[in-house]
C-alpha cells in the first residue's frame, strides 16, 4: 500500500527558508542567462507533459463545473424592499445571560440615548438609509418560535461562565426551520473566568461547538466585562455595531411572500359603551416587513395573531413615520456622521419616543418626573391666548372642509332625477363635455362615431329586431337591449370615461351599463348569466366599409416575405389536430399542416405568383448579397463574438437580466400612477408604518397581554384560509427523549401560525402503499398526515408536544421537517390478518370458520385470497349457511385439519380532522395553555391511570414444546409407481449398506505364503518396538510430571504462606492504626 | 339527483371553530357561474351561490350546473357541496384538486365547450395530469364549438408552455340531446407559477383557417356555408382555407356550424364561431350562419387584440394568477363578463387591474395590467 505523502510545511522564515530564497534567486538569475541548472544526478527529474492527457482534462473541467452548479442557487426576485423595512435584530439567550445589556449599549451607540428596560422593539435609525429594530427574547418557546420567524439577525448571547444551554439550540433549531437569518454569537461574562489560559481554552471550545452548529466562520464576538457604568466596553459595541452594520441580509423565502407587522404599539379601540366579555377592538401599530401587503379592497380580510389565531382587519390605514429615514431615496447628502437630531427612536411600548401618532390624533407622551401642571392661570402673551384657543377647538379644519360645501363645476350636477345619486357619484371620474376639450378630441378621434353618424337609437331598435338562433337568446338580446336603452336615456353625458379603471371597477355599475359607456356596434351575444362573453356584430354595413379593415390583414405579399421566418416559428401555436383533415400521409404529421395545406390552398393565386416570382427572384438574389456583405463586414469587426458571447450566456446570468427587467418594468408602470391605484394594484410597500385595526379579539388578549414577547401580526395568504390535510416528511429530533407515538396530538409550528394536530405517521413501501407506523422510526424521516391550514409546499415545519409548563432539562423540539404534499384525504393503510381455522376438509375445498361473525360479512370478501401457514392458497367461494360465519373455501392442494388458514387485507386508517390554535397569549403568563389535547401518556400521568395490560402480550417462558407429530409413511398408489421415472420410483431393494463379512468369508481366511508371512512378521517386529518406546516415553513423562507437580505445590504453599504473612502484617498495622485514631478522637 | 352532493360535514367540537369562522364569499346573482366557481377553487375560499332572488324559473339549479359540479367533484378531493332545502342555497367549499383519467357524462344543456373550458383553467393546476373524455353536445348555439376549442383555447395553453402534450381529441361529433359526441381532453400540470405575461401589439391577420360542419343535411351545404364565407373574406385575404365536416345522421335534428380561426402574423389566434340547430333549415338560415361567424372574424380583426372576446376570461384569470410582475395584455372592448370576473378576481385574489386605452386609435383595444398573486400548483408533489 502506497501511503500518500502529505509534503512538509515549507519554512518562511529562519535560516532554512533565507537558504531557500538565495538558491532560488540563483536559479532564477541562471534561467535568466539561459542556462539550466543541472539536476542532482540521483533524484530523477520529474517528467514534464506538454499537454495533459485527454481524461485529464476532462476530469478538471466536470470537477470545476461540478463545483460551480453545487454553488450556485437561482436568484430570487427580491419583493422585500431592501433595507425600506427596519432589519429586526432578536437578542437571544436564556435568563441572565445580559442581553437588555447589549441592547441597551447598542441603542446608546446608536441614538446616544439610554434606556431603562426593553419593552417591545426598539427601533433605531443605524445608519443614512437603515433601521435596526432591537427584540430581546428569552427562553420561552413561543416567543422564541415567534421570534425566529421575524428575525433578519440573530445575536445569540451566551454566557461563558455557564456555557452553551439548551435553548440556544433549540432556537437555532427552530431558525434553521423557519429560514436561518444571520446569526452572531455573543460571548459574555468572561470577566468571570479569572485563569487565562482556561478562558483560552474555553474561547476555544466555544468557537468550534459554534461554528459546527452554524456554519465554518460563523462570528463570534467576546465581551471581555463590564464597566463601572454597568456596560460593556465601548469600543466592543462599536465593533459589534460595525459588523450589524455590513451584513448582507438574505432573502427567505416564507417572507418573500408574506407581509407581516411587528407589532410596536398596540390600542384598546372598543367603545366604552361594550361590556367588558365582549370582543375587544384594538388598532395595532408597526411596519410591515417581508412582503407587499395586498388585500381585496372594500371588504375586511384576515391576518394571522400568533398565539390567538386568525383576526379580521377592519381598516388599515398608513400612518407617518415615526422613526424616519435620516436620508431620503433623493437624498444627495453624502455626510459620514448622523447629526443627533437625526438619531431617530421609537420605542412606544417602552415609553422612549415622546411622541405617537394614531389615524386622527397626535399623542405627546411626558414623562411624570416632567410634568408640572400649571393649573388655572389667566394667560398673559398673544402666544398664550392663541394656544389656549387652539385647545379649546372641537372639530378639526378637516371635518369643518368636509362639511362645507363647495361646487367646483356646476355643470357636472345637471341631472336630478332618480339616477342623481349615481350620477353624481360617476361624474366624479367622468369626463364633462363642457370644461375638456380634450375629452370631445378623444372621442372624435375614437374610431367610434358610428354614434353620432347614425343615431343609435334607431341603430339599437334595428338590433332588436334582430334575430338570434339559439335557445331564448332573442329575449335575453331584447332584454339586454331594453336595458341598454334606459340606461342610455338617462345617462345623458355622452362622453366616454377617461379613467377606465374606477368606471369598471365602480361596483354601482351593472357590467352591462360599462359596456355601453364604451360600446357601439356590438352587443354581446351571450350575457353573464350563460357564462359566455362573445360580442356580436350589429351594424354590419358599417363593419364592412370600415377603411381600416383592410390594413388588419396582411396581403399576399406579405404573407411571402413573412413566410421565410415567422411562418416556421408560429406554426407551432396552431395545433395539430386540424392535421386529421388532411389528406396527407401520417408520417408528415412532424410537418406542420398549414404548410402543406397552404400549397394546396394556395393554388388558385398561383398564376399570379408566377408572374411576379421572376422579378422577385432578381430582388432576392439583390437582398441575399447585401446580407451576406453585412455579415462579412460585422464578421471583420469581430461584432459576431460579442454577439455570441451574449447568445451563450449562462441561464443564471440571463435569468438575473430577465428578473431585473421585470423590476424595472414594474417599477416604470406604477410609478406612472397615482397613489390610490398604485396601493390598489401592489399594496402597501414594506417600510410603511401602518395601523391595522382588528375587531373581535378576545378579551383576555388584552387581559394578558405580556409586552416582553413578539407580537406579530402576519398575512395570510390567499388560499392559506383552506384546511385540508397535509402530508409533511418529518424526522424526530435525535435529541428529543422518547419516540412520537401515532395519534398523539404535537403541535406543530408552519407558517404564521402554531396550532395543534393529531399526526399520522406512514412510510411508502416501495409499490407505493402508504404504510401505517405506530411510532416514528428513530433515525429516519418518515411521512406525517395531518389536518391543518393549507400552505406552500416545502415550507418548513417544526414540532413541540408542549409550548408550556416548566423548563425542563430535555430537549423540547419533537422533530423537523418540511411539508411534501396536500390532499382532501389520503389513503393511509394498516395492514389487518383475519384467521379462520378449517372446520371440514375435502379434496381441495374445505370449510373454514371463525373468520368471519356472519354471512354478511363473508358475501363482502367474496373472492379474497387466503392462504394457510404452509403456504397453500385459496380463495373464498361460498358462505355457509351454518355455524354464522363459516365459508367454503377452495385451495390449491388439500389442506390440513390443523392448519391455520388467514386471509391477509389493508384497512383504511381514519384521520381525525382536528386543529386547534395554540393559544398561549389568551393565557396568563407562565401557566398552562387551555384548550388543547393531552398526548396519551399526560392523561394517564393526570387521571393516574395504570398502563393497561394485556396478559397474552406479556413475555413468558414456553415450558410445553408443540407435541412430536408423526407423519405416515408416504404411500403411492402402483398405478402411479408404474407411470413414474425410475429415478421418482420408490425403491425396493434398499441401498447397500457398508460392507461387512459374512460368516463365510471369515472362514475363508487366506493361506499366506512365505513372503507374506515374512513381511507380516517384520511388521509385527516393528509394531513390538514402537509400542515399547512409546509406553517408555509415557512412564518417562509420567514421572517428570510427577516431580514438577510436586515443585508447583511446594512454591504455592510457599507464595501462598507469604501473602498470608503480608496480609496479617497489614491487617494488624490497619489495626492498630485504628485504634490509635480511636484514642486521639 | 343531486342528492349525490350532499356531503355535510358537522364539526361538532366546538374548538374547532377554525372551520366555521372561515370567511365564505357569497353571491346573490346567477353571473359567471363557472368564472366563480373558478376563483372559489383557487383561492380555497367558501362560495354561497344564494338563487333566491333570481326569478322563479331560475331558482333551481340548471342541469348544467349540476353537471359542472359533478365535473368538479370528480376532479377535486375534499370539497363539500350543500343544499339546502329549497335547493336555492348552494354552498360551495373546494377541495384540493386532483385531476386524473376519468370519463364524464356532460348535460346536454350546453356544449361540451362550457365544460371543457372550465377544465382548462383548471387542469394546469392539479395534482396529477388530466386526461379526460368528455361526452355530450359538441356545438351548441351558446358555446363555442369544440373545433374553436381545439385551435385557439389549446394553442393559448400551449403559448403559456404547456407543450405538446395539452390536446383535444374530437372523437366523435353530435349536436343532439343525445350527447352522443366524445372528445379526450389531456393536460399536464404546471410546477411553477406562470411567467408574467406580456402580450401586446397584434400583428396583422396572415391566414384564416376554419371548419364546416353539418349533420342531417346534405354535405355540399358545409361546402355552401365555406363559399359564402370565403366570398367575405377573400377580399381581404388570400390565405383561407375552411375544412369541411359532414356527419350522416345519428341527430335527431338538423344542424350547421362554422367556425373560423384567424392567425396573426407573431403567432397570436383569434377564433369566432356559430351555429344553428333547427327542425327547418332554409338558405336564409345557413347564409345567417355563415355571415354571422365571418363577420365576427372581421371585427376581431379589427380590434387591436391578442385574444378573441370569448378567450378575454381567460387572459384576466391567467394574469391574476401569474408570477408578481407585471403583466400587461392588450385586449378589445371588454365584455359584461370580463368586467364582472375582474371585479369577482378583485373580491376573491385582491389582484386590481390597470386598465387603460390602447395606443392604436382606429383599432379599439384596451390595455390591461395587473401585478399577479403568484399562484404556484400546490396540489402536487413534492418529493
Amino acid at each position: 500500500m502506497e501511503a500518500t505523502s502529505v509534503p512538509h510545511h515549507k519554512p518562511k522564515t529562519g535560516k532554512k527558508a533565507a537558504l531557500k530564497k538565495a538558491s532560488a534567486k540563483a536559479e532564477r538569475k541562471l534561467r535568466s542567462l539561459g542556462l539550466e541548472q543541472v539536476s542532482h544526478p540521483n533524484v530523477p527529474k520529474k517528467e514534464k507533459k506538454a499537454v495533459s492527457g485527454p481524461l485529464g482534462m476532462q476530469r478538471k473541467i466536470k470537477a470545476s463545473a461540478e463545483k460551480e452548479m453545487l454553488r450556485a442557487h437561482l436568484a430570487v426576485p427580491d419583493r422585500t424592499g431592501g433595507h425600506e423595512a427596519p432589519r429586526v435584530v432578536v437578542v437571544m439567550g436564556p435568563k441572565g445571560v445580559g442581553k437588555s445589556t447589549i441592547i441597551r449599549c447598542l441603542v446608546k451607540h446608536y441614538t446616544k440615548k439610554k434606556v431603562g428596560e426593553i419593552v417591545g422593539p426598539i427601533t433605531v435609525a443605524s445608519g443614512g438609509k437603515k433601521r435596526l429594530s432591537f427584540l430581546e427574547v428569552d427562553g420561552e418557546l413561543p416567543s422564541m418560535i415567534d421570534a425566529a420567524k421575524i428575525a433578519d439577525l440573530v445575536l445569540l448571547v451566551i454566557d461563558v461562565s455557564f456555557g452553551f444551554e439548551m435553548e440556544t439550540f433549540e432556537f437555532l433549531n427552530i431558525c434553521s426551520v423557519h429560514g436561518m437569518p444571520r446569526v452572531i454569537g455573543v460571548l459574555t461574562h468572561l470577566d468571570k473566568i479569572r485563569e487565562g489560559k482556561k478562558m483560552k481554552k474555553m474561547k476555544k471550545h466555544m468557537k468550534n461547538r459554534f461554528t459546527n452548529e452554524i456554519t465554518q466562520g460563523a462570528k463570534l464576538f467576546c465581551f471581555s466585562g463590564l464597566t463601572v457604568g454597568g456596560e460593556y466596553l465601548k469600543r466592543e459595541v462599536q465593533n459589534l455595531a460595525r459588523f450589524i452594520s455590513v451584513t448582507k441580509f438574505k432573502i427567505i423565502t416564507w417572507r418573500n411572500e408574506h407581509g407581516y407587522i411587528l407589532v410596536d404599539r398596540l390600542e384598546d379601540k372598543t367603545e366604552e359603551s361594550k361590556d367588558d366579555n365582549f370582543g375587544r377592538t384594538v388598532a395595532f401599530f408597526g411596519y410591515l416587513h417581508g412582503t407587499y401587503l395586498r388585500f381585496p379592497r372594500g371588504s375586511n380580510f384576515k391576518m394571522h395573531l400568533p398565539g390567538v389565531g386568525d383576526v379580521t382587519v377592519d381598516d388599515v390605514a398608513q400612518l407617518p413615520d415615526p422613526c424616519p429615514l435620516p436620508y431620503k431615496e433623493d437624498g444627495s447628502s453624502r455626510r459620514r456622521k448622523l447629526s443627533d437630531k437625526e438619531r431617530a427612536i421609537h420605542a412606544p411600548m417602552g415609553e422612549i419616543s415622546g411622541i405617537s401618532y394614531d389615524q386622527d390624533a397626535i399623542y405627546i407622551n411626558l414623562p411624570n418626573q416632567t410634568v408640572r401642571l400649571t393649573g388655572n392661570i389667566q394667560p398673559e402673551s398673544e402666544g398664550e391666548v392663541m394656544i389656549r384657543d387652539l385647545q379649546q377647538i372641537k372639530s378639526s379644519i378637516d371635518e369643518k372642509l368636509q362639511s362645507g360645501k363647495l361646487e367646483i363645476l356646476r355643470q357636472s350636477l345637471v341631472n336630478e332625477n332618480s339616477h342623481s345619486e349615481d350620477l353624481s357619484n360617476s361624474t366624479e371620474f367622468l369626463e364633462d363635455d363642457a370644461s375638456d376639450i380634450d375629452s370631445q378630441e378623444g372621442c372624435k378621434e375614437n374610431s367610434l362615431k358610428e354614434i353620432s353618424d347614425n343615431g343609435s337609437e334607431d341603430q339599437l331598435e334595428n338590433d332588436a329586431e334582430r334575430t338570434r338562433f339559439g335557445l331564448g337568446s332573442k329575449n335575453e338580446n331584447e332584454r339586454i337591449i331594453g336595458k341598454w336603452k334606459v340606461a342610455k336615456d338617462d345617462l345623458q353625458v355622452d362622453s366616454r370615461p377617461r379613467n377606465l379603471t374606477k368606471w369598471i371597477y365602480d361596483k354601482r355599475l351593472h357590467p352591462d351599463e360599462v359596456c355601453l359607456k364604451d360600446l357601439s356596434s356590438f352587443i354581446p351575444s351571450g350575457s353573464m348569466e350563460t357564462d359566455c362573453s362573445r360580442f356580436v356584430v350589429t351594424s354590419q354595413c358599417n363593419l364592412l366599409k370600415d377603411p381600416n379593415l383592410k390594413k388588419r390583414f396582411s396581403n399576399s405579399e406579405l404573407v411571402e416575405e413573412n413566410e421565410d421566418h415567422s411562418y416556421e416559428s408560429s406554426q407551432d401555436d396552431f395545433t395539430d389536430e386540424v392535421s386529421e383533415y388532411s389528406s396527407n400521409d401520417d408520417s408528415d404529421v412532424n410537418k406542420e399542416t398549414f404548410s402543406d395545406l397552404s400549397s394546396e390552398d394556395s393554388s388558385p393565386d398561383e398564376d399570379n405568383e408566377d408572374a411576379a416570382s421572376a422579378d422577385s427572384q432578381e430582388e432576392r438574389i439583390m437582398k441575399k448579397t447585401e446580407k451576406k456583405m453585412q455579415f462579412d463586414a460585422a464578421y471583420d469587426a469581430g461584432a459576431l463574438d460579442k454577439m455570441s458571447s451574449e447568445e451563450d450566456m449562462s441561464f443564471d446570468e440571463a435569468w438575473k437580466l430577465r428578473l431585473a427587467e421585470r423590476e424595472s418594468k414594474r417599477k416604470q408602470k406604477l410609478a406612472n400612477l397615482d397613489e390610490e391605484s398604485r396601493q390598489m394594484m401592489e399594496g402597501f410597500p414594506p417600510g410603511t408604518y401602518l395601523r391595522l385595526q382588528v375587531k373581535d379579539i378576545p378579551e383576555d388578549f388584552m387581559r394578558y397581554f405580556n409586552p416582553f414577547s413578539p407580537l406579530i401580526l402576519g398575512a395570510v395568504k390567499i388560499g392559506e384560509e383552506q384546511f385540508c390535510h397535509i402530508r409533511a416528511r418529518l424526522k424526530r429530533h435525535r435529541w428529543k427523549k422518547g419516540l412520537l407515538k401515532c395519534s398523539d396530538p404535537l403541535i406543530f409550528s408552519v407558517g404564521w401560525r402554531r396550532f395543534q394536530s393529531i399526526p399520522v405517521y406512514s412510510s411508502e413501501d416501495q409499490n407505493g402503499r402508504n404504510r401505517y407506523l405506530k411510532y416514528t422510526p428513530e433515525h429516519l424521516h418518515c411521512d406525517a398526515t395531518f389536518f391543518g391550514p393549507r400552505m406552500a409546499l416545502g415550507t418548513g415545519v417544526i414540532c413541540f408536544q408542549r409550548l408550556d409548563g416548566p423548563n425542563t432539562s430535555n430537549f423540547r423540539v419533537a422533530a423537523s421537517g418540511y411539508i411534501s404534499e396536500v390532499n382532501g384525504d389520503f389513503n393511509i393503510v394498516k395492514k389487518l390478518k383475519l384467521v379462520g381455522e378449517p372446520l371440514k376438509v375435502f379434496k381441495n375445498s374445505a370449510f373454514i370458520r371463525g373468520m368471519f361473525h356472519s354471512d354478511l360479512e363473508v358475501s363482502k370478501y367474496l373472492g379474497a385470497k387466503i392462504r394457510t401457514v404452509s403456504g397453500i392458497r385459496g380463495a373464498i367461494k361460498k358462505p355457509l349457511k351454518s355455524p354464522p360465519g363459516a365459508f367454503r373455501a377452495t385451495f390449491e392442494d388439500k389442506i390440513l385439519m390443523s392448519d391455520i388458514v388467514f386471509l391477509r387485507a389493508w384497512v383504511k386508517v381514519f384521520l381525525e380532522s382536528y386543529c386547534v390554535d395554540v393559544q398561549d397569549r389568551l393565557c396568563p403568563p407562565s401557566s398552562e395553555i387551555r384548550h388543547l389535547m393531552k398526548t396519551l401518556r399526560e392523561l394517564r400521568v393526570v387521571q393516574q391511570i395504570p398502563i393497561p395490560r394485556n396478559e397474552d402480550s406479556e413475555y413468558r417462558t414456553i415450558d410445553e414444546r408443540p407435541e412430536q407429530r408423526y407423519f405416515r409413511p408416504l404411500y403411492m398408489p402402483p398405478s402411479l409407481q408404474a407411470t413414474l421415472p425410475f429415478s421418482s420410483k420408490p425403491k425396493l431393494i434398499p441401498a447397500k449398506e457398508k460392507q461387512r463379512l459374512s460368516s463365510l468369508e471369515k472362514e475363508m481366511s487366506a493361506v499366506m505364503d512365505p513372503k507374506e508371512r515374512k513381511e507380516q512378521k517384520m511388521f509385527q517386529m516393528l509394531n513390538t518396538i514402537r509400542n515399547e518406546r512409546n509406553k517408555k516415553r509415557k512412564m518417562a513423562n509420567k514421572a517428570r510430571l510427577e516431580v514438577k507437580r510436586k515443585e508447583m505445590e511446594r512454591e504455592e504453599a510457599e507464595r501462598q504462606q507469604r501473602i498470608d504473612e503480608r496480609r496479617k502484617r497489614r491487617y494488624t498495622l490497619r489495626g492498630a492504626a485504628k485504634k490509635r485514631q480511636k484514642i486521639i478522637d | 339527483m343531486v342528492n349525490r352532493f350532499v356531503k355535510i360535514s358537522v364539526y361538532k367540537d366546538e374548538r374547532t371553530t377554525h372551520c366555521e369562522r372561515r370567511m365564505a364569499i357569497r353571491v346573490y346573482r346567477r353571473v359567471n357561474f363557472r368564472y366563480r366557481l373558478l376563483l372559489a377553487i383557487f383561492t380555497g375560499k367558501q362560495i354561497v351561490f344564494d338563487f333566491s332572488e333570481e326569478a322563479h324559473h331560475s331558482k333551481l339549479l340548471k342541469p348544467n350546473e349540476i353537471s359542472l359540479l359533478r365535473l368538479l367533484d370528480r376532479i377535486t378531493s375534499g370539497t363539500q357541496l350543500q343544499l339546502d332545502e329549497a335547493q336555492r342555497l348552494i354552498t360551495v367549499q373546494p377541495g384540493v384538486l386532483i385531476g386524473g383519467n376519468f370519463t364524464h357524462h356532460c348535460s346536454t344543456c350546453r356544449g361540451l365547450t362550457y365544460y371543457l373550458e372550465f377544465l382548462a383553467l383548471l387542469a394546469p393546476y392539479c395534482k396529477r395530469p388530466l386526461e379526460v373524455t368528455l361526452t355530450g353536445v359538441t356545438a351548441h348555439p351558446l358555446d363555442t364549438t369544440v373545433d374553436t376549442f381545439q385551435n385557439v383555447t389549446i394553442s393559448l395553453l400551449r403559448k403559456l408552455g404547456l407543450g405538446k402534450d395539452c390536446s383535444l381529441k374530437i372523437k366523435k361529433r353530435d349536436s343532439s340531446s343525445n350527447g352522443l359526441g366524445e372528445v379526450l381532453f389531456t393536460c399536464p400540470i404546471m410546477l411553477k407559477a406562470l411567467e408574467p405575461i406580456e402580450w401586446k401589439e397584434r400583428q396583422e391577420i396572415k391566414r384564416i383557417r376554419g371548419v364546416a360542419y353539418c349533420s342531417r343535411i346534405p354535405p355540399h351545404i358545409a361546402n355552401q356555408l365555406i363559399d359564402n364565407s370565403r366570398n367575405i373574406l377573400c377580399e381581404y385575404l388570400a390565405d383561407i382555407f375552411i375544412y369541411s365536416d359532414w356527419n350522416p345522421g345519428g341527430t335527431d335534428l338538423p344542424s350547421v356550424s362554422l367556425s373560423l380561426f384567424a392567425e396573426t402574423s407573431n403567432g397570436f389566434v383569434l377564433g369566432t364561431d356559430c351555429s344553428w340547430k333547427g327542425k327547418d333549415w332554409n338558405e336564409e338560415i345557413l347564409s345567417s350562419v355563415s355571415q354571422e361567424a365571418t363577420q365576427a372574424i372581421l371585427l376581431q380583426a379589427i380590434e387591436n387584440s391578442v385574444v378573441d372576446t370569448n378567450h378575454q376570461l381567460f387572459i384576466c384569470l391567467w394574469m391574476a394568477l401569474s408570477s408578481a410582475d407585471l403583466s400587461t395584455v392588450e385586449l378589445g372592448r371588454l365584455t359584461p363578463c370580463t368586467i364582472q370576473l375582474l371585479r369577482d378576481i378583485q373580491d376573491f385574489m385582491g389582484v386590481a387591474f390597470q386598465i387603460e386605452r390602447g395606443s392604436k386609435n382606429n383599432f379599439p383595444s384596451v390595455l390591461c395590467s395587473c401585478i399577479g398573486m403568484e399562484y404556484r400548483n400546490e396540489n402536487r408533489r413534492r418529493y
